[in-house]
């Protein structure tokens, strides 16, 4: 909705020193900070005095911000949402696709970040697509994806091997 | 640990609920696999063997043994 006065902004510090200025429906896509603000005000929160987000770096917090900016109409998460139904699919909208298009070290950051912020369906989003890059994969075709060594002795394969045979595949 | 040279200082700091949240869009299939692709992966999702089913034959019963003495699983049983 149009509105003659400007947008209240709020202010945030990566771990390494930057300071973003965003509007505070942006930030409030945060639980964390929604919360935060609930509790201190935001007359506290200026660019001299702004809300430190010590675990994450200025890189990981831009890529954050600009995920809560294209999704800053979306309406809140109900409790109802955070039930099994969600978990059952790995769709994912083209935008959140493409914005997830980044080295798996930022996506991993992102993961991260996301779960700390308390923003819920960014962390969905994170999740879904470390999912889908495993999805249908040999062990050998993950390795792969993620650049990791084998590193079992063959009797701890053989051990895991047997022990995956207990279980049912669903 | 070397088994995911680039990415494990990031893996690292993902805490276990989160695993568990990317897990939980995996059939059991692709849990099987990642269990196999290094020790890191296998710490991370041993959890998840959530249902064994058993009968009275030889193999089973083997298979009861080595939950009962396995030191992670026989603390799922239930």
């Amino acid at each position: 909705m149009a509105d003659a006065k400007p947008a209240p902004k709020i202010w945030v510090q990566s771990n390494d020193s930057a300071i973003i200025e965003l509007d505070r429906q942006v930030a409030e896509r945060s639980v964390l900070i929604k919360n935060l603000i609930e509790d201190i005000g935001d007359e506290g929160i200026t660019a001299q005095n702004p809300i430190p987000i010590p675990n994450v770096n200025e890189a990981v917090l831009r890529k954050v911000v600009e995920w809560c900016e294209h999704h800053r109409n979306d309406p809140p998460q109900t409790q109802d949402d955070d039930n099994d139904a969600r978990k059952k699919t790995t769709e994912i909208e083209e935008w959140d696709q493409k914005f997830m298009q980044v080295d798996q070290e930022m996506l991993f950051e992102i993961i991260l970040a996301s779960n700390y912020l308390d923003i819920k369906p960014l962390l969905d989003v994170g999740c879904k697509t470390v999912a889908n890059m495993i999805k249908g994969k040999s062990p050998e075709e993950i390795r792969k994806t993620f650049n990791i060594t084998n590193d079992f002795t063959p009797e701890e394969e053989e051990q895991i091997r047997r022990e995956n045979e207990w279980a049912e595949d669903r | 640990m070397e088994a995911v040279p680039a990415l494990l200082p990031v893996l690292n700091r993902i805490p276990n609920e989160v695993f568990q949240d990317i897990i939980s869009y995996l059939p059991n299939s692709d849990i099987k696999n990642l269990r196999l692709v290094c020790r890191f992966f296998r710490n991370k999702v041993s959890s998840q063997l959530e249902r064994v089913f058993l009968s009275a034959n030889p193999l089973n019963i083997q298979v009861l043994r080595n939950i009962a003495d396995h030191d992670i699983f026989r603390h799922g049983v239930v």
